[in-house]
């Protein structure tokens, strides 16, 4: 199958006004989104991966590197232009990203303003997403201030989809809201993929939500893409310290289960502005050597399409601890759940 | 303080342009006065060649920018050019009127700070309370009534009602010797002079002027340390400190060390703009500062007394700008390192 | 000293209403916190777990006011003290950890001064004596360089080092409780569990108690003793950690757990998220959950429920709690 988007030697470096240095966002990133499939993109604050996605929109220049969508540069003349509509992104705010003077429909019809639709074309494609994001019509005519923040969350949805894009950026769509609305919305955008057939880039620092939804997943730290590969595989047997130190640090809740803590990240996340020579994580990493901090580690095939920037990866083990937790936490509260729940 | 001198040098690298920017500004601005210096010079009775012979002695008949190089070339040397109303050399002029004007702002200022500090404090520290209403009230009559009739109001009360201010003839009476220029502040070269009827004499008639400038400029300042102290308090850090149980005294100090900026900015733009702003002042009480001497220069067309005021003012509150500047840099620690 | 630590009974919370009379953000609340206990305290945005915090701090954000209850210290109530009394309580004998760290510190005082100050004010140290304590602190804290860190301002440092500093001045003069509020929630996750677990040593350390507040569930397993569950100004169950998690009995509660798991029938069966327009009214003798209930019957909507004990040390605020 073709490649719907390849991001290749993708680097993103901001200036700092008054200061010779940057900011290295995103340092040499390669990864690829086949069409309908769903890919994580998982990491903490200032790793870089909202930055990711606003390259993929066009919504901030490129330092250096191509985005191709269906094989064309996305960098070339009038390619965007031609793909406008088939790019489409959901923030982690949807409140800012709407009009607050607009009734929310007026927000979601504007895509296709921009693509020359008829007023009567939109209003039907207006209608029809509403519905699809299981919003009444009614609230559609409110204005932003006026919904709840899982109700905006839809509309933001709502006017991604209403392009029918083949590719859907989501920017931690579901981390403002409390944990129930959350479930739902992403309850929402699986099944929207698998009606309308979208590809999409899921931006995330939420393991345990990217392990449900993605196919594959890429771990960044720093601007680094430090372990790629199938989601079962990358969340089932890490590869890389810093993703099980990540996988590590998410806290399910049942007390009875074991957190495993096969590797302690010490300290913090280093400035992104004067970033080491080797690997960016030697600092912090309880199995860095030497060499670590000579050179960037280069990518290693672990498995199938599985990639990992580390050369201790080895030293790590097959430690597939976390993800025995993971399914039994599902399984115990399943169980859970499952007392006094009506059955009707 | 490491920081403090590639910090002092940033700062006064961008002095010269911003005096060059000043004066070229108040060159074209002066310049598009109508009226021809010459004609005002020579009177009503001039003869046309005589006028233009003149012109062109005061180079009047050049282009402007050839005129504001004259001017530069002339200021490198020390020379401000001449007043022909008094038939001196502006600088001369100045120096003998500018300490009067600053000596006045200085204490106006002073008195100002004295009173809008601490009320703005008083009124952030209890919201709704009378002093707060009081505070409130204040700002709002200085901010309505000009200064000018607060001084005419002062005169009429203390000097002619009850008679126990001077009369508002100048910076010191006649009857009393003046001491020698030092400083060409009065109150101080009386000091240093060891003249104490000097000194008294000199301070009995800044009072009312400077009172008047206080009263009125005290409203900005009050309102300015009012609502950066009422933020303060507000901010998290200041209820973080309440909730450790740090005593009010402390939290207040605190919260006043990190309103001081704004208040500072405040005190220092009110110090710049009354340089001229007190020439109702002045006026007012017959002061013959510098602010009188511009003014009578624009009135007549008298371009080089103007110029070089502004230039005095610009000099002066760029240098007060620099103290701010330097006070910031001492005061908070994120700025300029 | 018998009793609990901390006891907080029947308060009531109200913010004036715009449109209405004042709304109660927090009623008949009951919380005890025994010395040395963690106690998680668990609910969604909005459901008034700041607002309790802070009635126990007696700092109420403004317009709201206490207009019931009581808040008691070891017997003494925090909510009628003087001022000149509360001061000597905050910060030495309870203080509070929120979600801001930077914006908790004075921009313009050395960190290790703001942790001396403390020592000075409540523990009555000299300038010497109280920078020494100061230092330990900062080490105690885990921070790298104590002695060049105390010169360090809030600005030079970043967020889980900030939080390491508010973690010091909260704890440096010994309380006997601590409150975390949303303390670990601005900071990245890799982070978050360094300070959690660092927080709960250090309370553990000193024998202080630790009222958690968090939205995330997730965390009071790992950390508490106990947890409560508030919605809408109430707690609606209590017990310890393994009665709450494994044999939750409120349908909230279970809700709350229910969002965690990727079988969709049966978060499906737990929550009705979208059915707030059945919500009680104001003032209405209701359950205050039946709106959002799957398991919601006519005497849910007639008859406000009770906290009461449903098993030892397990307490449900609900007429038909799920039993097991």
């Amino acid at each position: 199958m073709k490649k719907l988007v390849e991001v290749v030697g993708l680097k993103k470096h901001f200036p700092i006004s008054g200061s010779k240095k940057v900011v290295q966002a995103i340092n040499n990133i390669s990864f690829h989104v086949m069409p309908g499939e769903t890919v994580g993109l998982v990491g903490e604050s200032g790793s870089g991966k909202t930055t990711v996605g606003r390259c993929l929109l066009g919504l901030t220049d490129v330092t250096d590197g191509s985005i191709l969508f269906e094989d064309q540069d996305l960098a070339g003349p009038k390619v965007r232009k031609k793909h406008l509509g088939d790019l489409q992104i959901v923030f982690q705010e949807s409140m800012e990203a709407l009009n607050p003077r607009l009734p929310v429909f007026r927000s979601v019809e504007e895509p296709l303003t921009t693509l020359g639709f008829d007023a009567a074309a939109r209003a039907e494609r207006v209608r029809e997403v509403i519905d699809r994001v299981g919003l009444s019509q009614r609230l559609a005519k409110l204005y932003p201030a006026e919904l709840t923040g899982g109700q905006l969350q839809r509309i933001g949805i709502a006017r991604a989809i209403v392009t029918r894009p083949k590719l859907l950026v989501l920017d931690e769509p579901t981390s403002m809201l409390d944990p129930t609305s959350r479930a739902d919305i992403i309850e929402l955008l699986i099944s929207l993929q698998a009606d309308l057939g979208m590809a999409s880039l899921f931006i995330s620092h939420d393991l345990s939500t990217l392990r449900h939804v993605s196919q594959r997943v890429a771990v960044m730290y720093l601007g680094m893409i430090v372990e790629q590969g199938p989601a079962r595989e990358v969340f089932g047997r890490p590869r890389h310290p810093y993703t099980v130190g990540l996988l590590s640090s998410v806290l399910l809740p049942n007390p009875d289960l074991p957190r495993p803590v096969p590797v302690a990240l010490k300290g913090e996340i280093p400035s992104p502005i004067d970033l080491p020579t080797g690997c960016f994580l030697a600092s912090r990493c309880p199995l860095a050597i030497e060499q670590c901090r000579a050179a960037m580690p280069p990518a290693h095939p672990v498995g199938e399409d599985h990639f990992v920037h580390c050369i201790r990866h080895e030293a790590l083990g097959h430690s597939d601890e976390m993800s025995r937790v993971f399914d039994a936490f599902e399984r115990e509260t399943e169980r859970i759940l499952s007392i006094g729940a009506r059955t009707n | 303080m490491s920081g403090l001198p590639k910090f002092l040098l940033r700062r006064l690298a961008y002095l010269i342009p911003q005096l060059f920017g000043i004066l070229l500004l108040s060159f074209c601005l002066i310049k598009t006065i109508p009226g021809n210096p010459a004609v005002l010079m020579l009177g009503p009775m001039a003869q046309p060649d005589s006028i233009a012979a003149l012109t062109k002695r005061l180079g009047l008949d050049q282009p402007l920018p050839v005129q504001f190089l004259i001017y530069l070339k002339d200021l490198a040397h020390g020379d401000l050019g001449t007043s022909w109303q008094t038939t001196r050399p502006v600088l001369s002029d100045l120096i003998d009127r500018f300490p009067a004007t600053i000596e006045l702002v200085t204490f106006g200022l002073l008195v100002a700070i004295l009173i809008g500090v601490p009320l703005g404090i008083l009124s952030a520290m209890r919201q709704k309370s009378v002093t707060a209403r009081i505070a409130e009230l204040y700002g709002l009559v200085t901010g309505a009534l000009p200064d000018f009739w607060i001084g005419l109001l002062l005169i009429f009360v203390f000097y002619t009602i009850l008679g126990w201010a001077p009369a508002p003839l100048g910076r010191i009476d006649i009857a009393v010797i003046a001491p020698p220029t030092v400083t060409g502040f009065l109150t101080i070269d009386s000091l240093l002079d060891g003249n104490l009827d000097a000194f008294f004499s000199a301070i009995s008639h800044l009072v009312l002027p400077v009172l008047t400038l206080g009263l009125i400029n005290a409203g900005p300042i009050m309102k300015m340390t009012h609502s950066t102290m009422e933020r303060m308090l507000q901010s998290d850090f200041s209820r973080f400190e309440v909730m450790s149980g740090l005593p009010r005294r402390l939290v207040m100090r605190h919260a006043l060390h990190n309103a001081l900026p704004p208040i500072l900015t405040i005190i220092s733009v009110l110090y710049g703009f009354l340089l001229g702003g007190a020439v109702l002042v002045e006026i007012v009480f017959s002061w013959g500062g510098a602010g009188q001497y511009a003014v009578q220069g624009v009135l007549n067309a008298d371009i080089y007394p103007v110029l070089g005021f502004v230039l005095f003012a610009a000099v002066f509150s760029l240098f007060v700008y620099l103290l701010v500047d330097i006070a910031y840099f001492l005061l908070d620690p994120r700025i300029g390192r | 000293m018998n009793g609990p630590l901390v006891n907080v009974t029947d308060l009531r919370v109200e913010f004036p209403s715009l449109t209405g009379p004042d709304v109660a953000v927090i009623s008949g609340l009951d919380l005890a916190i025994e010395p040395g206990q963690v106690v998680g305290l668990v609910g969604e945005a909005g459901a008034g777990k700041t607002v309790l915090a802070r009635s126990i701090m007696q700092m109420v954000p403004e317009p709201g006011r206490v207009t019931k209850g009581r808040a008691e210290l070891q017997g003494e109530d925090l909510l009628t003290m003087s001022e000149r009394r509360l001061q000597r309580v905050r910060g030495a004998r309870i203080s509070m950890i929120t979600a801001n760290p930077r914006g908790e510190l004075n921009p313009l005082l050395p960190v290790g001064e703001q942790i001396a100050t403390m020592a000075r004010v409540h523990l009555g140290q000299g300038r010497k004596e109280s920078r020494e304590t100061a230092r330990a602190m900062l080490r105690k804290v885990q921070i790298s360089d104590p002695d060049r860190r105390y010169a360090a301002y809030p600005h030079e440092l970043s967020g889980g080092m900030a939080q390491r500093i508010v973690i010091a001045i909260a704890l440096v003069c010994g309380p006997q409780v601590v409150i975390a509020d949303d303390a670990t929630s601005g900071l990245d996750v890799t982070v978050q569990a360094q300070i959690l677990m660092l927080l709960r040593d250090l309370a553990r350390e000193q024998n202080s108690s630790m009222l958690l507040i968090t939205r995330d569930v997730g965390i009071t397993a790992h950390v508490c003793d106990r947890i409560a569950v508030m919605h809408q100004g109430e707690i609606v169950e209590a017990g310890d950690r393994q009665a709450v998690f494994l044999r939750p009995a409120h349908p909230y509660t279970i809700m709350l757990l229910a969002a965690f798991s990727h079988n969709k029938r049966l978060r499906a069966l737990w929550s009705h998220a979208d059915a707030d327009k059945a919500a009680p009214a104001r003032g209405e003798q209701a359950c205050s959950y039946v709106g959002r209930c799957p398991l919601a019957q006519a005497r849910c909507r007639a008859e406000k429920p009770m906290l009461r004990m449903i098993a030892p040390g397990h307490e449900a605020r609900c007429h038909f709690p799920v039993v097991r």
